[in-house]
């Protein structure tokens, strides 16, 4: 009867823990009077709460929009810490960010990235490609 | 009053003017940047890179401590490029490569009631070196429309010819067409 006592005792002293989240997707809007629009939406494979407002997001994907809706970047990590509070999200590990247009794609190691005024900062090793840096590709 | 004084040289095409034009205007080609830190604007589309800069192309490359671009809407070129602190250009050309330093380099395009305005101004010791010629003065201004190198204190020194042009301020030189 202890042993059994004592080993209920013991499960029910683990942390209450409910799973990982499967494929989390959280959606940022802009401020009013825009608030209908997206301005980005977060994605990962699997998420972990890390503290009030602090999840820790595996396989990040990002996409951001224009107010008008338009598709303005995306940006994947392995993983980042994603601040919904502060709508930020950030990491030690690898970044890949790109526009839309596929104009401009940007790599490197440690970053942040300011969901409200879509400001990325990467703090290592960056590497950016720019396609048609002269030309006027719609030129008619 | 500023004083352009347009002089076709023979040698002057030797400070590639057209070729830097056709380097910066043309391509589809990619262009690489490679920095140790970038803060990005996605909304502003502006990025400014900071340490050990490096932009190769094809055509031209660059190296400097700090480099701020901005990246136009879609369907539109990028129009303003500034880099600071020890800016070296480098343009190869026919086997050889012609250089360019500066503390300061500014790229800008526009057009303006229908007209193309494409200049890149060096300043803080700005040279402009090709195996023929160099190009210092307090400021150098490469109108890459029209080929027009124009400056401030413009001093020409030519090694074939074993010359030197001492332009007065506000000089300016005119490349010999590539294509006449």
């Amino acid at each position: 009867v202890f042993a059994l006592g004592a080993a209920a005792f013991l499960h029910a002293a683990q942390p209450f823990n409910i799973g990982k989240p499967i494929n989390p997707k959280y959606t940022d809007y802009f401020d009013p009077p825009n608030h209908l629009q997206k301005r980005a939406i977060v994605t990962g494979s699997e998420a972990e709460s890390e503290g009030m407002n602090l999840v820790r997001l595996k396989k990040v994907h990002i996409e951001s929009f224009q107010v008008t809706g338009e598709p303005e970047a995306v940006l994947d990590a392995d993983e980042a810490l994603y601040d919904r509070a502060a709508q930020t999200v950030s990491s030690a590990g690898r970044i890949q960010a790109r526009t839309a247009d596929g104009r401009f794609s940007v790599s490197g190691v440690g970053f942040s990235m300011t969901l409200t005024n879509k400001s990325l900062m990467i703090s290592n090793n960056v590497r950016t490609v720019i396609r048609g840096l002269g030309s006027t590709p719609n030129k008619k | 009053m500023k004083l352009f004084l347009p002089i076709v040289l023979a040698t002057a095409g030797a400070l590639c003017a057209a070729d830097l034009a056709q380097s910066i205007a043309s391509g589809d080609a990619e262009t690489q940047i490679y920095a140790k830190t970038v803060r990005a604007d996605l909304k502003a589309r502006t990025a400014v890179y900071h340490g050990s800069v490096k932009v190769e192309d094809p055509r031209v490359s660059m190296t400097c401590e700090l480099l701020r671009a901005r990246m136009p809407a879609e369907g539109k070129r990028v129009d303003s490029i500034i880099a600071e602190t020890n800016v070296v250009i480098y343009i190869p050309q026919d086997g050889a490569t012609n250089t360019a330093t500066a503390d300061r380099a500014v790229y800008t395009y526009a057009i303006e009631a229908g007209v193309t305005n494409e200049v890149l101004e060096l300043t803080g010791a700005p040279v402009i070196r090709s195996s023929q010629a160099t190009a210092v003065g307090t400021r150098l201004i490469l109108d890459i429309t029209t080929g027009v190198i124009s400056g401030e204190n413009v001093l020409m020194k030519y090694r074939a010819a074993a010359t030197t042009n001492s332009l007065s301020t506000n000089a300016g030189v005119e490349p010999k067409p590539s294509n006449p």
